[in-house]
């Protein structure tokens, strides 16, 4: 059975998208969320965020910010990035919302994957079928994204081309991180 | 000529007739249409055979369940065939067909406890994930019976087996079967205890299941027998949480296990408790530095989380000195650890002990032992091994607390420099956290804890001599003490 894989970030915009995008045209089953209260983008300053409900959808916010400041939204790269979402799927999604199960689960912050745990187990067990999580720190920005993107993917298709990917699993990650000198968190949780 | 002109429908049918089949296949009653579909899953490949399978299971288990009872021996006739994928199907619609009907379960389990012999680890892990769900709900069946049948008896004879065959999965090669092995061992363990006053509900649609549900008018089901089973499989899980040899991932899921039993269940708390300061003290040092990481944040959340429980006030001092260990912060400290008034307080202890009674001043281990014995009924068998190191830690903690002066200590210190590495490790370094509130009598009784797991652990000290542990290795290869009724009743240790 093809492994069921979901990316989390907190607005699911950049780094989960970006990871979703390289995954699904590398032809795995993949979902990506976000577990923030609401989404946000840059706005003109730090303090100045663009937020949105999570129903809110990648289109209504491309025209929106197209209409508060296209030139600047294009110099700093959301319009472009929002275009690309909106070719993936309609809106971003919050994890907590989901039904869907998964295999693997892979988080970009800690704080993240503290919540994905909290949510999964919010949900009290129904099937008693494990899901592993891992985090893999990524900074909020284009270039990271795409880099952890290919992290991600690498991981992947490590865990794909695992025999029994439940009881390799910790062989994967220490092979991982030693290639990557990255220290990557790794738990099972239950639905 | 028959197979020529087969060969040519295949090949092209007209349009008209094509419509017309389908038609056909449109008004054709659900049941001829199950039985068609179940017949063309005998002949085709793979793919054709799973996509025929689930057709059958939308017809039957979605949208026409009286019709189960009719073809479920028709699907469960696929758990011999040779593609793995058809026989976790067929794993799969026997566990959806049960939570429709309850009454299949006494021709589902006997059937899954043959699949248990399933080479495939994939099937394997499919069916051990589908008994965790269906000893649920064949427990609160056979507990909700008025009466009981040959059949229903024989289903619990089946259960039995089926679940003895689970918990001896224990020992498998395989990291994944072992994690649901834990998982399975959690859920017995709340299925076969009494919940208490203060007890955690389980969150979601899970239903609650406890001996409570199981009337004394009962015959099948044996209160005792299932107390005591609990106890067995309580004793397994800290054994496997103690062992040198763990993986990260078992542990992981232990922990959560141990967390939820102690929430649900909060006569474990200190059991708990100390089974988790042990495990702090003693990671297998096979870890890499991020399996150190990844099991210490998944030990501070669910300490954090007992912590938030008003029924581990009595070990908050050890609760608190684990979490500073782990790197909490004081605010972080505070933030959960919840206000309990002394009316809440008293409402969750037995009646007859109070905060300053003598029972509050022994030992964590005996006093939940002698509350117990108060209580007139057993819920713990805390003579199974992994207790019986807890124990021992627990004796040597008592022994050194009293030895370890700042003078003691510092000779200590000093004499272990020349033993110290030149460099220092990187498990070391990732889980240090510096002593908060050195020299005060919490952190003098953590020390002494971790110092006593440590001596236990290589079988010496006074517990470790009293509780006969020599090293963990024998420790492991020793029986299972089963509870005696007399100890529970309160009565003098039986020779």
């Amino acid at each position: 059975m093809p492994l069921k894989v979901a990316v989390v970030c907190s607005s699911n915009q950049n780094r989960s998208m970006e990871a979703h995008n390289l995954l699904s045209k590398k032809g795995f089953n993949v979902k990506s969320y976000g577990t923030g209260s609401v989404v946000k983008l840059p706005g003109p300053s730090p303090h100045q965020p663009n937020s949105y409900d999570f129903d809110t959808t990648y289109e209504d916010m491309y025209k929106d910010l197209c209409v508060k400041d296209q030139t600047l939204y294009t110099q700093n790269g959301i319009l472009h990035m929002l275009d690309r979402n909106r070719r993936i799927k309609a809106r971003p999604e919050r994890f907590q919302d989901t039904a869907d199960k998964f295999d693997v689960i892979f988080t970009v912050e800690e704080r993240i994957y503290d919540s994905v745990i909290e949510g999964v187990q919010s949900e009290g067990h129904v099937t008693y079928t494990p899901v592993h999580v891992i985090n893999i720190e990524i900074q909020d920005n284009h270039e990271e994204a795409t880099l952890g993107a290919f992290l991600i993917l690498e991981l992947c298709e490590m865990l794909r081309d695992a025999d029994d990917m439940e009881d390799e699993i910790e062989d994967i990650i220490q092979e991982f991180e030693a290639s990557h000198s990255r220290t990557l968190l790794h738990t099972v949780v239950f639905y | 000529m028959d197979g020529a002109r087969s060969s040519e429908v295949t090949r092209f049918v007209p349009l008209g007739a094509q419509q017309e089949d389908e038609n056909a296949q449109e008004s054709e009653p659900v049941s001829a249409k199950v039985i068609r579909l179940l017949n063309e899953a005998q002949l085709v490949g793979k793919d054709k055979k799973l996509d025929c399978l689930h057709k059958v299971k939308e017809l039957v288990v979605r949208s026409k369940p009286d019709l189960l009872d009719s073809f479920l021996d028709e699907v469960i006739a696929f758990q011999q065939d040779p593609v793995a994928d058809v026989r976790k199907f067929v794993v799969g619609f026997m566990e959806e067909a049960c939570k429709i009907d309850s009454g299949l379960l006494s021709r589902v389990i006997p059937m899954l406890g043959y699949m248990m012999r399933d080479e495939n680890i994939g099937v394997l892990k499919r069916v051990v994930v589908c008994f965790i769900q269906l000893y649920r709900l064949a427990l609160l069946y056979i507990a909700k019976s008025k009466s009981f049948s040959a059949d229903m008896q024989d289903m619990w004879e089946a259960l039995k087996e089926g679940k003895q065959q689970v918990l001896d999965m224990c020992d498998s090669a395989n990291d994944g079967i072992r994690t649901l092995v834990i998982k399975f061992m959690e859920v017995l363990i709340l299925a076969h205890t009494k919940k208490e006053p203060t007890s955690e509900l389980p969150k979601g649609t899970d239903a609650d299941l406890s001996l409570d549900a199981i009337p004394p008018t009962q015959l099948l089901l044996d209160p005792s027998e299932l107390r005591e089973e609990a106890g067995t499989a309580m004793g397994a899980l800290l054994q496997l949480t103690a062992s040198p040899t763990a993986s990260s991932v078992n542990l992981m899921a232990s922990i959560g296990s141990l967390s939820s039993i102690a929430r649900q269940r909060p006569s474990y708390i200190p059991t708990v408790v100390q089974a988790f300061e042990l495990l702090h003290a003693n990671l297998p040092p096979h870890f890499a530095m991020s399996q150190v990481s990844s099991v210490r944040k998944q030990l501070k959340t669910q300490v954090l989380a007992l912590l938030r429980h008003p029924a581990s006030y009595d070990c908050c001092s050890q609760i608190t000195t684990l979490l500073t260990d782990l790197g909490c912060t004081q605010a972080e400290i505070a933030r959960n650890t919840p206000k309990v008034s002394p009316e809440g307080l008293k409402r969750s202890r037995p009646s007859g002990e109070t905060e300053d009674s003598p029972l509050s001043k022994k030992s964590k281990t005996m006093s939940v032992l002698e509350r117990r014995g108060e209580a007139g009924e057993s819920e713990v068998d805390s003579l199974a091994p992994g207790s019986a190191f807890i124990d021992a830690v627990e004796m040597t903690s008592s022994d050194l607390r009293p030895l370890l002066m700042p003078e003691a200590v510092t000779e200590l210190v000093m004499r272990s420099m020349s033993a110290l590495p030149s460099h220092m490790p990187g498990t070391f370094k990732s889980s240090y956290t510096p002593i908060a509130a050195a020299g005060t009598d919490a952190q003098v009784a953590h020390l002494a804890r971790l110092l006593a797991s440590q001596m236990t652990a290589v079988g010496i000290g006074v517990g470790a001599s009293a509780k006969g542990i020599s090293t963990q290795k024998q420790q492991k290869a020793s029986a299972p003490i089963v509870s005696d009724p007399r100890r529970r009743r309160g009565g003098r240790e039986p020779p």
